[in-house]
């Protein structure tokens, strides 16, 4: 049995500068950018066998240069086996 | 096509952020959040009951645990987000040494102050309190019990405790851990509008234009709130956010203007806006002349320390919060010395900065909204700063209307319901009444249905006093709850062990985790917390929040209402009141504590019946009829009809709250401004109505030194605070290993040229040192706390390392708040 976690969070950083961030993000293995608007919010997700590895991950892309904020949204995990991408 | 697990909670959680803040994402992803019941997780609300913003948290629970939490989107404080402390709110039930058995210190079966912590049955718990509590009141009389309670609180719990000991015990002798960290707010509120907690509300983040903080970080310490300012600066270009403190922090990544100003200082920072407002001719003067009075403050009040201390010795007018009415004319000449010029001297804040500062308040188009938390009321000045910043919205009216709006912000998630509304403090009776004021002890002995003197004129002793008067041996029975005062309290070595350690004294803690305080008490009472029973809480913008009951309490864990309202049946009235008393209600001869307080035809009014069947609510089922809903409403009767207004009980528990005075089934965003506000009298425009003539007050109050400042020996300011990871001492947080892993030591953060010129490196062992204790921490010269050449800050979390065996117990003398932000300290290598 392993854990699965994910969670979502909005990010935010000056417009001027939003482009940097998000490429910054993808950089970041854990983390999947889904969406962006102008005004400089981003929604990303980060995902971690281990709830510590998504406070790591929230750590890291709150230091990201150019971050103003980052707000969780949603977190779940499951304990299930992992399944395989078709199920 | 199907989706796999995984991606299907990834793209769950990625549609839940975007519609948070209303990002469409492409379709794929945008539908599928409706699936969410399939998890077969049940969802139910909860304010979150970490700090004093009051977000509302889905809460999921699955075979009777919490499993997950999602920022509530109905919520309109958090609009579906969460911040890192709520994200974490599943798991700070379930640390492994969470306690589930009362635990009294014993040696060879019985009870012994230096004996070890031994399990035993409630009952025998009792037995021993009441034992001791019985004991004490024979040898001291009611002033030898007491009890220290807590802004976390529920409203119910902190009213039953009221309820026990101003009426029940008849010892004032209660006081809150908000005293800590409210009192200079209230003394504030009272001093210049006569009635406690903000005018505005969290809707002007969206109105105003500028935003300074006053001593707040923001970004650490209001996340939610932090991002809606964020938001407001990121969608509207002409926004500009100021902040100011005595050192670096993240809030500064925002900041249009940051300003580290010499700590002490922002006294006469805001004296130095008030005279360029002034001086330019910015007083809005209608607003002045019909709605604000002018008064001359006393000064030089000491420092709220021990009598006996050379400070207290050394003041003139010690502890005085009196004041003489002035003209304008006079209060102009009485600010007229605070120049950018000498200010800046003062302060250190460059002469640029500190007239943009005050252009933000004089400019009549620019709605402004000022923010504080300890910065301004765990000050040796509090009561001042928090009048001085009322000044200046005063001066300009920039008040009560959407935007312009001096707004207080609290640390706990029931300051302002429990601690304040309530009424927990030493002085003070529900609804703002005051014990010392015989018209307000009938109000409430009435509604309680006790004989007219029942409740004590005297004020009881305060929190510091506590620990003062513990020591002494004059309080020998002393209950503390939702507290850790052993870590959070100030001169601990000095002042707060020698009085849990006094073998006079029976000290009991209520608790879930073996706190530090709970390790230092006799007795440990295991305690339910949060979605483990029902409750209520009050956020920093009067917003009313309820929930019920989700989970059942580990083993023998039970709620602080269980065990107030249990332990009251351990007393005959008559072991408890003077037959003078009892002889002016003789229908109360022979009953228990419990059956006059709480089987009055009050809080005994509504029956199990309107408990929802499918509800758990342990407490209610307990003692036979709806307990919480009983204790509100008898506790709404204070405020009803006299501005602090609440809804009926059973509203609360479909809303996402209410702020109060809620009246004709109305919320009040706005007080005092005719219009947005039902009590403000009709062409008024203004109605300042907490005082008679409905008149404001602005106050003449000078900049004063505080009560230790660096010297050639102990050359370094020390400033304490939170950090984001940790709440308050770390007894919650610190069960989740990913957060305590995350920042698991409190660091000394100083400049690199204050490590330089000490012969100190980063992760350095050094030696903390003040004129009254020392702690051994490691230096950080980086970080994100980034201090100024001269002062350092230590995080107050970690119960390894006691930074409050350094930091003197100063108060402010007005609201007898401990100012934790500054004292002088020297630092050595090891």
């Amino acid at each position: 049995m392993s854990e699965y976690h994910v969670a979502s969070f909005v990010a935010y950083a000056y417009p001027d500068v939003q482009a940097q961030v998000i490429a910054q993000f993808k950089a970041i293995e854990s983390c999947d950018v889904h969406g962006e608007d102008t005004g400089g919010r981003i929604i990303v997700t980060l995902e971690s066998e281990t709830q510590h590895g998504i406070v790591d991950g929230f750590e890291q892309i709150r230091s990201v240069s150019g971050v103003l904020n980052v707000s969780p949204v949603y977190h779940e995990y499951c304990e299930e086996a992992i399944e395989s991408p078709r199920s | 096509m199907s989706l796999s697990r995984r991606a299907f909670m990834k793209a769950t959680a990625a549609a839940s952020a975007a519609s948070a803040v209303g990002i469409v994402l492409p379709a794929s992803a945008s539908n599928l959040i409706t699936a969410k019941d399939q998890t077969a997780l049940k969802w139910d609300k909860a304010p979150c009951r970490f700090c004093g913003t009051g977000c509302s948290i889905n809460v999921a629970t699955k075979d009777g645990k919490v499993v997950a939490t999602h920022g509530d989107m109905k919520s309109p404080v958090n609009k579906g987000l969460n911040c890192v402390k709520g994200y974490f709110l599943s798991k700070i039930m379930y640390g492994k040494d969470r306690l589930t058995s009362p635990l009294l210190r014993m040696k060879n079966g019985k009870f012994d102050k230096n004996g070890e912590f031994a399990p035993i049955s409630w009952d025998a718990a009792f037995d021993i309190m009441a034992e001791k509590a019985k004991k004490t009141l024979k040898e001291k009389g009611p002033t030898g019990i007491g009890m220290f309670g807590s802004g976390q609180w529920t409203v119910m719990e902190g009213y039953a405790a009221v309820k026990l000991m101003k009426a029940g015990f008849r010892s004032n002798n209660i006081d809150p851990n908000a005293r800590h960290c409210m009192a200079s707010a209230v003394g504030g509120f009272m001093r210049t509008f006569g009635i406690d907690e903000p005018m505005g509300c969290y809707d002007d983040f969206e109105h105003a234009d500028a935003f300074v903080l006053w001593g707040s970080n923001m970004a650490e310490m209001h996340p939610i709130l932090w991002t809606r300012i964020t938001d407001r600066r990121l969608s509207a270009k002409h926004v500009k956010v100021n902040v100011l403190s005595t050192y670096t922090h993240r809030s500064f990544d925002l900041a249009d203007s940051g300003m580290i100003f010499t700590p002490q200082t922002d006294l006469a920072i805001l004296n130095f806006i008030a005279n360029y407002i002034i001086e330019n001719g910015h007083v809005n003067k209608e607003f002045v002349t019909k709605h604000t009075n002018f008064r001359l403050g006393e000064t030089d009040i000491g420092y709220g320390l021990r009598d006996e201390h050379e400070l207290q010795k050394k003041a003139a007018n010690p502890n005085s919060g009196k004041s003489t009415p002035i003209d304008f004319e006079e209060y102009a000449k009485f600010v007229s010395t605070y120049t950018a010029e000498s200010v800046s001297k003062l302060s250190g804040v460059s002469v640029k900065k500190l007239i943009n500062l005050a252009k933000t308040y004089a400019d009549p188009k620019i709605k402004v909204m000022s923010l504080w938390t300890m910065g301004f009321n765990q000050h040796t000045r509090g009561v001042w700063a928090n009048n001085l910043v009322y000044n200046i919205h005063l001066l300009t009216g920039k008040i009560s209307t959407p935007g312009n709006s001096p707004f207080s912000l609290t640390g706990q998630p029931s300051a302002c319901g429990t601690a304040r509304e309530v009424g927990t403090f030493s002085h003070r009776l529900p609804a703002d009444l005051l014990v010392k004021k015989k018209k307000h002890r009938d109000i409430a002995e009435k509604i309680w249905k006790l004989p007219e003197g029942t409740i004590p004129g005297k004020p009881g002793f305060h929190a510091v006093e506590q620990s003062r008067k513990l020591k002494d041996g004059d309080l020998n029975f002393y209950w503390s709850q939702c507290n850790n005062n052993m870590q959070a309290g100030p001169n601990i070595n000095e002042e707060g062990l020698p009085g849990y350690r006094n073998p006079d004294n029976f000290i009991v803690v209520s608790d879930p985790y073996p706190t530090v305080s709970a390790q230092a008490a006799d007795l440990i009472l295991p305690t339910a917390m949060w979605v483990e029973k029902e409750g209520a809480y009050g956020n920093a913008e009067r917003r009313t929040q309820t929930w019920y009951q989700q989970v059942e309490a580990p083993g023998l864990a039970k709620s602080d209402l269980w065990q107030v309202v249990e332990f009251s049946k351990r007393f005959k009235i008559e072991e408890v009141w003077t037959p003078e008393l009892l002889e002016k209600m003789p229908e109360h001869k022979g009953k228990t504590m419990y059956q006059v307080l709480f089987e009055n035809g009050n809080v005994n009014k509504y029956s199990l019946d309107e408990v929802p069947a499918e509800r758990l609510n342990h407490d209610a089922r307990a003692v036979g009829f709806y307990l919480q809903k009983g204790l509100f409403e008898e506790y709404a009767a204070f405020g009803r009809g006299h501005g602090h207004d609440l809804a009926p009980y059973d509203r609360y528990h479909k809303e996402r709250g209410l702020r109060w005075p809620v009246v004709d089934g109305k919320e009040t965003k706005w007080r005092f401004k005719e219009g947005s506000d039902p009590y403000a009298k009709k062409g008024s425009d203004f109605d300042f109505y907490g005082k008679k003539d409905g008149k404001a007050v602005i106050f003449a109050l000078p900049y004063e030194p505080p009560a230790e400042s660096p010297d050639e020996e102990y050359n370094l300011w020390l400033c304490t605070g939170r950090v984001i990871e940790h709440w308050h001492t770390g007894t919650m947080t610190q069960r989740v290993p990913e957060l305590f892993k995350a920042m698991p030591d409190a660091l000394v953060y100083m400049h690199p040229d204050d490590a330089k010129s000490r012969n100190l490196r980063r992760g350095d062992e050094v030696k903390v040192i003040s004129r009254r204790g020392e702690m051994i921490t490691r230096v950080e010269t980086r970080g994100r706390n980034k201090t100024p050449i001269g002062l350092v800050f230590i995080p107050f979390f970690d119960a390894s390392r006691l930074v409050n065996k350094l930091t003197l117990d100063a108060t402010d003398p007005l609201s007898k708040q401990t100012d934790f932000k500054k004292c002088a300290i020297k630092i050595e290598k090891v």
